[in-house]
């Protein structure tokens, strides 16, 4: 396994470019719950995206709401003007509540 | 093999790794860390719990290449005298989650705040109890959060 980590968006996009069969990984959620066991099949070239910062962003303009790619659950719930702005978005992001006792 | 510099437990911590490594394994085999366990290992109930820049994640899921420069702080850094209210109210039964909930309990303890927008319950739905021992736990996190306030 080998792990290139572009700082920049332009980067990212150019060792895509020059390794194309290389798979971009933001969470690596479903990576990590394979390479331990199988890493020998998923021995290939990744481009991790967790350093750049421009796809973080969340923006709110003109009534809109922007959500970067590596935005994450927690980092949109938080984020200012959400719960007015966007209550609907909002909870749906957030955790089903736990299972009650009956 | 790379080198990871990063903070952990609030000292700098170096240490060799595969670029495939979990940090839950990094912390546990190569750090002599054992307090984080593996429970379910894909990110489902929460035993591996630890704070990642200062917010609970699931280290199971985290690739340790990716902790680079970050503050990392595992259950060895809890103050036993803050886990006194879970023993109280018996939030341990067999302890498989015990330091996964230790560690979002302390968080949820450190930022109180957090309860204006999210119920107990909701904060620790992300550490599963196998002895479904949910009431103990919850008591335990609010009578912690009590003294808290208190103090």
């Amino acid at each position: 396994v080998t792990v290139h980590q572009p700082g920049t968006l332009r980067e990212a996009l150019d060792l895509i470019a020059g390794k194309p069969e290389a798979v971009p990984v933001a969470g690596a959620t479903d990576l990590l719950v394979h390479w331990p066991a199988r890493v020998a099949e998923h021995d290939r070239d990744y481009v991790d995206l967790s350093r750049i910062a421009e796809l973080k962003a969340i923006a709110f303009r003109n009534g809109e709401l922007m959500l970067g790619a590596l935005a994450t659950y927690w980092d949109v719930i938080h984020a200012g003007r959400m719960k007015e702005g966007f209550p609907a978005t909002s909870s749906m992001l957030r955790p089903p509540p736990t299972v009650s006792p009956c | 093999v790379i080198t990871l510099a990063f903070t952990l437990n609030g000292a700098p911590a170096t240490v060799e790794i595969d670029p495939a490594d979990r940090l839950l394994d990094v912390l546990r085999e190569r750090l002599g860390l054992t307090g984080t366990k593996e429970g379910c290992g894909e990110g489902e109930c929460g035993a591996c719990t630890v704070w990642l820049d200062g917010l609970p994640v699931n280290s199971c899921l985290v690739p340790a290449y990716q902790v680079r420069g970050a503050r990392v702080h595992t259950v060895e850094s809890l103050d036993p005298a803050a886990l006194e209210p879970l023993l109280v109210h018996g939030a341990t039964q067999c302890g498989a989650c015990t330091p996964g909930v230790a560690m979002t309990a302390c968080w949820i303890v450190g930022h109180p705040e957090i309860l204006a927008s999210h119920s107990l319950r909701e904060l620790l739905a992300g550490n599963l109890c196998r002895c479904t021992g949910y009431d103990g736990i919850v008591a335990g996190v609010q009578a912690a959060l009590d003294a808290g306030a208190r103090a």
